[in-house]
């Protein structure tokens, strides 16, 4: 607590006086301001990410069931040409052995788990730096929003907040049933999740590519973050 | 180059006789109103959207040392930092004494106006403390020793050209004018230091009270690299940035990346609660909030410009200006720009220094218009020189002008013989196919020419001709 601090709501004070002020409400009607067009068609709510997603240069695949998933993962780094790939502690990749499965088709490519280090910061941990390596990343996610192709990763024991951050491209995987139709309905989901000391430290809503368009308004992939942004969606009853 | 607001007239002519320069910032401004426009279509509620946001924002402010106190608490909770800082020097002040424990010889920051307005980076800079800019267009004009010229894209003055010789001389690599690889380069540049440097800085776009989440929005994901890698983070807001509720960003995530860029969402949305948690994987271990006044209290007490307070920095006031579109976002000489910057800086600053910063506007409207929290930012500029008059910041000759102005208009005879006269003297000066030379204005436009016939003469024709 700074003597500024005084200050600073004194003046606040001082210069609301006279104004007729009601009790701060501590609930708004913000979750439940939805319009027509917030309206997704839960029926078709995939297809609808899939097609929002491409608008902003993500790539999104409707996949029937998880040996799809596999199917698409293994063109995927052959085409692209992936050597170093990184993958999350999300119940969607460990429950499904992405990395042991994955290794026994591709024995050429090194697969590597986020770990825990103690110690030393982890800028300097050999997690990072691996990573800042990376061509891929895939993790599993919280959320999904439908109307605006968007996805949602959580800090947590499971995945890092740069995992989705520093490789080249990342690679989502998620079960259509995590799929919310819009921004208002996901946050209100996140918020539930919360309890008081069960809190994530970073929430990343996370739309397409990393881009810029500083220089002459051309639109650029891969300003800082991943240049591709890829989604698989299961139809699937997984967990 | 150091500009300041009182330069506003040398600085908008000099850019105004540019004509690249007024090409680019037309271009510029145009192709973001039609990225604009396209997004606002998809959603037909637009216009109930901005109603809700202006009530919370008015809710917000109204309630403003409450909602602050709230943010404190739960920042306090999450296990991060709050100070308070008075002005620029308090704020810049603090994040030097944490460069100084960290001992940091340098901190990546990302875009924010806020760092801008305080000047951290050069106070950094004098310091001993290599401030670096990590946002494409704001690492650009850092090169180029600029300030930026618009709030959502920095850069918007500077052609490709220019940006390939400044890399060319500035790291001696092969002179490129390829935005692509200009663009890849800074990337490979830029994650060494993202990956070495202790302190990130960031701004922040929105503070959630309820949970204590302040929130950053972004493109190119320089901004997570700067919360999320270095040890420490800093996040600067300006005491008006609070909103009341998490679920409220719903309403304002909407309303900002449709406005500033056309966007239905950023690539980036950054939520932050607090450092990292133990069991986390990753994340500063110090989190810090800098709560920023310098002179936002004192706008408060000014219940006519208080709304002014509302401003998300969204950028939309200033691509809709037509002053803005041609003299650019440096001839204003401040942080902010445009229409909302005119309204701004005269309060932050004192209205001695930017006096003319209320003139640079038609009064059209636009801006109030677009705004996405409806801010009446015109009816404030027209308020703000209502009061550079009463404190007698105009010249003697426009006063005198505005005094026999105001006595023949009221006065028809007087109106009539002034009319009379000076139609006939323009008339004697007009020489056929040329210009009239009228000091001051004639300059840059045409004078336009006397008509034939007054509105009287012609109203009169028109009403006899009906007649017969």
């Amino acid at each position: 607590m700074n003597a500024s601090r005084t200050e600073i709501l004194g003046r606040i004070r001082r210069s609301l006086d006279g104004l007729n002020r009601q009790q701060a409400p501590t609930k708004s009607d913000s979750s439940k301001f939805l319009f027509a067009s917030d309206f997704v068609d839960l029926s078709r709510i995939a297809q609808r990410f899939k097609v929002e997603s491409n608008c902003v240069g993500g790539e999104t695949e409707i996949c029937p069931n998880i040996d799809s998933v596999f199917q698409f993962i293994k063109s995927l780094i052959r085409d692209s040409g992936y050597k170093n790939i990184a993958v999350s502690n999300h119940n969607i990749c460990v429950d499904n052995q992405i990395i042991q499965k994955l290794s026994v088709d591709l024995p050429e490519i090194t697969f590597f788990n986020e770990n825990n280090e103690s110690g030393d910061h982890l800028q300097h941990s050999s997690n990072t730096h691996r990573l800042a390596q990376t061509d891929l990343s895939i993790t599993g996610v919280d959320c999904l929003i439908a109307d605006s192709g968007t996805i949602i990763l959580t800090s947590k024991p499971e995945a890092s907040r740069q995992i989705s951050l520093l490789p080249t491209a990342h690679l989502a995987i998620a079960s259509i049933n995590q799929i919310y139709p819009n921004l208002s309905t996901a946050l209100e989901y996140l918020q539930s999740t919360w309890a008081t000391d069960h809190y994530p430290t970073a929430i990343t809503l996370i739309t397409g590519p990393s881009r810029t368009a500083d220089i002459e308004k051309v639109l650029i992939k891969g300003a800082h973050g991943p240049v591709r942004q890829l989604a698989l969606l299961i139809e699937d009853e997984i967990r | 180059m150091e500009r300041t607001p009182s330069d506003f007239k040398t600085s908008s002519a000099k850019n105004i006789a540019n004509s690249r320069l007024r090409e680019t910032f037309h271009s510029a401004t145009r192709h973001a109103l039609e990225q604009r426009l396209k997004s606002i279509h998809q959603v037909p509620e637009w216009e109930q959207l901005r109603e809700k946001g202006h009530q919370i924002k008015k809710e917000v402010i109204n309630q403003l040392d409450f909602y602050l106190e709230q943010l404190e608490s739960n920042i306090l909770n999450n296990g991060g930092q709050v100070f308070w800082a008075r002005d620029a020097d308090e704020a810049s002040n603090y994040i030097l004494r944490l460069c100084r424990r960290l001992n940091a010889k340098n901190v990546v920051k990302s875009k924010s106006m806020t760092t801008e307005e305080i000047k951290l980076a050069s106070t950094l800079e004098k310091q001993g403390i290599e401030p670096i800019e990590t946002d494409l267009g704001e690492f650009i004009i850092q090169l180029a020793n600029e300030t930026p010229s618009h709030i959502i894209a920095p850069a918007l003055h500077m052609t490709r050209q220019q940006i390939g010789a400044l890399f060319n001389k500035t790291f001696n690599i092969p002179y490129t004018e390829i935005p692509e690889e200009l663009c890849a380069f800074a990337r490979g540049k830029l994650r060494q230091k993202f990956l070495s440097t202790k302190l990130g800085i960031s701004g922040v776009n929105f503070a959630a009270a309820d949970t204590g989440t302040i929130v950053v929005v972004e493109n190119e994901g320089n901004a997570r690299m700067c919360t999320n890698l270095p040890k420490v983070h800093v996040a600067i807001m300006g005491l008006e940035k609070v909103i009341p509720r998490f679920e409220d960003l719903s309403i304002f995530l909407k309303l900002l990346s449709r406005s500033a860029t056309g966007q239905k969402q950023t690539s980036y949305v950054s939520m932050i609660n607090g450092p990292r948690k133990v069991e986390d994987l990753d994340g500063p271990e110090e989190f810090h909030l800098v709560i920023l006044d310098n002179g936002r209290t004192e706008i408060l007490s000014n219940p006519k410009l208080r709304e002014s307070l509302f401003c998300i920095r969204c950028g939309a006031c200033l691509n809709t200006c037509p002053v803005y579109q041609r003299v650019g976002g440096h001839s204003y000489g401040s942080t902010y720009s445009g229409p909302i910057g005119s309204v701004l800086t005269p309060l932050l600053q004192g209205l001695d220094t930017a006096k003319d910063l209320p003139y640079a506007s038609s009064l059209c409207g636009a801006c109030s218009n677009i705004c996405p929290v409806k801010i009446d930012v015109h009816h404030q500029l027209l308020w703000l020189r209502e009061q550079v008059v009463k404190q007698h910041k105009s010249s003697w000759q426009e006063r005198l002008a505005m005094h026999c102005y105001t006595s023949i208009m009221k006065d028809v005879r007087l109106y009539r013989l002034g009319s009379f006269f000076l139609r006939n003297l323009l008339k004697i000066f007009y020489k056929k196919g040329q210009n009239l030379n009228v000091p001051g204005w004639s300059k840059d436009r045409d004078f336009p020419p006397i008509a034939a016939k007054t509105f009287k003469e012609l109203w009169k024709e028109k009403t006899q001709q009906k007649t017969t």
